[in-house]
């Protein structure tokens, strides 16, 4: 009982263990902070990527795609481990904006379908609402989309409401005009909804060569935009209605004549050249892993290309083997921290250990009349690391707090920082001048009388308050200084123009935040222990004699 | 001190009318070495301690007092020889039995007090109690023992001092303390090592009329000092001498 007692009366009353803890709230904070941060980017580029492919993709080897689409789209739909298809046709090609030319890959989708598998619906940028309430536009300015036209029901048929001519959506970055203001927001103002883009692809024969009829064209009105969170998919991706581009790549179902190749003559019946897609996009349906969705579908696809000898069996792809990049990048980045924790972890340990064992030196006389009145080297040994057990929690519950009012407001912190450091800066300098000034002067009238101190203190708070009051004068007067100031001195921990997400994460994961925690605590008790050893094995007859 | 004085303060065992030995030190020794020369403290210390005995340990200054003091209470182990408490020797006692003598059968005061700075006077006399139970044994000792502990701080003369931190007391305000420490487990015996050593005469003669007292209620007390004047009240008088105990004649 009496170590709990003591325990709880050290924790109130002694300052050296109390540095310890801050320590351990201070590494705790830091952990939590960078797992959250950095975690928090790699989870939105791995969500990012998933979201961009769907669960399964059956690919095509080849740009001429395959044929039979619509059969193995059905067969694959029909699996028990799935829940929707999408057939897609993707190609490489030219996109002319307003006079500049781009290479693109163009996407042939069937948006409805397509947005059920992959997230293309949530990454539209405008609205015709967001634009008037956001950007404050006229609905009837020059910039205006066209009135009562709803941009995203339009995006979702790539058909455009009002004129004849097929819909495209644009990558955001693929807009040449388009840049980041320094909050990483695009202006609309810059978008290329409603202007008209051409097209240029070029159709392949079945075996891949060049078609004899050359590139085709297609003049298309831009619907909206869209930012997946993927710079390099933003910056060259367009989508058409899979129909619209099938047909210009000439990959939709063909019938021909048949002609004699001797006599030249027409002969009955007709050549049918099937439709063809380069990939079907699969959703795996809940509760099936990932590898039982793809091995489902891989035998589906087996089972296809059995049937259809011809066709060029097309792969089957898990999401995490298309975007192996960024799931190995996450894999090194997580041993990264990892690593980090565990130093983070020993600087704990060395932390706590040092002003345990200082603690115990101090109250080594202490620790002998315990044992006089019936402490057991057991009881002392608990004593000790159920202070570190305590000085864990404590530390590690504050560093919890830090971090988690920190992460939670990284954004606002970094907006701060950014825009308005230099002012406050200002103000933080004429009022510590003012101090230190009125520190000195008052010092010096008032040596070397008794008083000196209190003189000094009494004038440096005047004067630092004067300072303030000049800075407000100052700023008041010149009307760009503070503009200036704020621009000159400020830190960019984060600068929405270099990175592509326009938030830092600002998530704390429950499990990290416990995991990180307890870890804390662990080094504490840990830290403590060789301090506990030392304490338990005293004498206590020398113990009692320490001076 | 004063009247409502109970008589349960002190181990009911040690009012029983016929003594009995209550400690016996046999062949008592133990050296020091320091910087090669051997220091021999204790050559063969023979002593019985009876059941209620007030007995006075007196010796030049280094002569081992507070070193055989120390034998006596477990604190420290011996060279060679033993220490038997109602009739087992205390040094080969099983596991952490020797702590438990210290806490349940022995009450330390010591010549500098020692007591625990961030506990108030209340809490330092209710730690030995806090020793003897478990965090769960505690919730059903705890008024008990808090009401022993303000008895014996009442007794002492600070039943109005319970909650000050040692820091607030003056020198024999602690030493009153300390002994109030030393009998909140109803201790077998009192080891006091010069109790009024760091005390002006008057606060030295109070908590001499202190012990004095105790005594008379039955308490078994082995006192170390090397002043006469002070060993006079005492029921015997043993000197250390060249790390040898022979009992005073003189009385
Ligand atoms: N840990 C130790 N190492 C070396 N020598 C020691 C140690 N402890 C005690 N001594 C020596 O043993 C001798 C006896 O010490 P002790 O404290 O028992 O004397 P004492 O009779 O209590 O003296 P005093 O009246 O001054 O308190 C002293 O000479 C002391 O220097
Ligand atoms: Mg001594």
């Amino acid at each position: 009982m009496y170590k709990l007692t003591l325990i709880l009366k050290y924790l109130r009353r002694k300052l050296g263990p109390m540095f310890a803890a801050l320590a351990v709230m201070l590494c705790t904070a830091m952990v939590i902070i960078v797992i959250s941060v950095m975690g928090g980017f790699l989870d939105l580029l791995q969500t990012s990527a998933k979201q961009l492919t769907g669960d399964v993709s059956v690919i095509a080897r080849s740009l001429t795609g395959f044929a039979y689409y619509e059969e193995l789209a059905d067969q694959i739909e029909a699996l028990p481990e799935v829940t929707a298809v999408s057939p897609v046709i993707g190609t490489f090609g030219m996109i002319n904006l307003d006079g500049q030319t781009i290479g693109v890959n163009i996407m042939g989708i069937e948006p409805t379908d397509f947005s059920k598998i992959v997230r293309y619906e949530n990454t539209l940028m405008w609205s015709a609402e967001d634009i008037y309430d956001r950007y404050g536009i006229e609905p009837n300015g020059s910039n205006a989309p066209t009135p009562g036209v709803d941009l995203h029901a339009q995006a979702m048929t790539l058909k455009p409401a009002a004129i004849d001519m097929p819909g495209v959506v644009i990558g955001v970055e693929v807009n040449p005009y388009h840049y980041r203001d320094e909050q990483g927001q695009y202006d609309f103002s810059n978008s290329a909804v409603q202007h008209e883009a051409a097209l240029t692809v070029l159709p392949l024969t079945e075996r891949g060569a060049p078609a004899e009829i050359g590139p085709s064209y297609l003049k298309a009105a831009v619907l909206n935009e869209f930012k997946s969170g993927l710079y390099d998919i933003d910056k060259s991706q367009v989508f058409v209605r899979f129909d619209v581009l099938q047909k210009l790549l000439g990959m939709d179902r063909r019938e021909s004549k048949v002609f004699d190749p001797e006599t030249g003559k027409e002969l009955p019946g007709v050549s049918v050249r099937p439709a063809r897609a380069s990939e079907i996009v699969v959703k795996g349906a809940e509760g099936y892993t990932l590898d039982q969705v793809k091995t489902a579908v891989q035998e589906t696809v087996t089972r296809f290309a059995e049937a259809h000898p011809n066709v060029v069996p097309p792969a089957v792809r898990t999401w995490e083997q298309r975007h192996a990049q960024f799931i190995n990048a996450v894999k090194n980045e997580k041993g990264m921290v990892t690593f980090l924790f565990i130093i983070i972890s020993i600087v704990a340990v060395v932390m706590v250990a040092t002003t345990f064992y200082m603690t115990v030196l101090e109250k080594t006389r202490d620790i002998g009349v315990l044992r006089a009145v019936g402490a057991s080297q057991a009881g002392i040994m608990g004593l000790f690391l159920g202070y570190g057990l305590a000085v864990g929690v404590v530390g590690s519950f504050l560093g919890l707090a830090l971090a988690v009012s920190v992460v939670w407001h990284l954004n606002e912190i970094q907006y701060w920082l950014a825009n308005h450091l230099g002012v406050s800066a200002h103000y933080a300098w004429c009022a510590g001048g003012g101090a230190l000034i009125g520190a000195v002067v008052g010092g010096a009238i008032g040596y070397p009388k008794r008083k000196t101190l209190r003189f000094a203190l009494m004038a440096a708070l005047v004067l630092s308050i004067l300072g303030l009051i000049g800075a407000w004068i100052i700023l008041d007067q010149i009307d760009d200084l503070a503009y200036k100031l704020n621009h000159t001195i400020s830190f960019k921990m984060w600068d929405p123009q270099t990175y592509f997400f326009d938030r830092i994460p600002d998530k704390v994961k429950f499990y990290d935040a416990l995991f990180i925690g307890l870890g804390a605590i662990l080094s504490s008790v840990i830290g403590a222990l060789i301090p506990a050893i030392f304490a338990a094995r005293l004498d206590p007859v020398e113990a009692l004699r320490y001076e | 001190m004063n009247e409502r004085a109970s008589t349960t303060l002190v181990a009911p065992h040690a009012q029983t009318p016929d003594p009995k030995p209550l400690i016996t030190v046999t062949d008592l020794h133990k050296h020091y070495h320091i910087g090669g020369q051997e220091l021999h403290v204790l050559r063969g210390v023979d002593a019985t301690i009876w059941n209620g005995q007030w007995v006075a340990v007196l010796g030049s200054s280094g002569s081992g007092k507070s070193t055989l003091l120390h034998l006596i209470g477990g604190l420290d182990r011996p060279d060679q020889g033993s220490v038997s408490f109602d009739g087992r020797d205390i040094f080969n006692l099983p596991g952490a039995a020797i702590d438990r003598y210290r806490n349940r059968h022995v009450g330390f005061v010591f010549q500098s007090y020692h007591l625990l700075p961030e506990l108030t006077a209340l809490e330092n006399v209710l730690i030995g109690a806090m020793i003897r139970s478990s965090i769960l044994g505690w919730s059903a000792r705890r008024g008990e023992a808090k009401r022993r502990a303000v008895e014996l701080l009442d007794r002492v003369g600070l039943g109005d001092r319970l909650n000050h931190r040692p820091s607030k007391l003056s020198g024999g305000e602690r030493q009153r303390v300390a002994i109030a420490r030393a009998l909140v487990n109803q201790p077998d015996v009192l080891l006091a090592d010069e109790p009024t050593g760091n005390l002006d005469e008057k606060t030295g003669q109070q908590i001499m009329a202190l012990i004095a007292e105790l005594h008379q209620q039955g308490q078994t007390i082995v006192m170390v000092t090397h002043d006469q004047q002070i060993a006079a009240a005492a029921d015997r008088r043993l000197w250390l001498h060249d790390g040898e105990l022979t009992e005073s004649l003189a009385s």
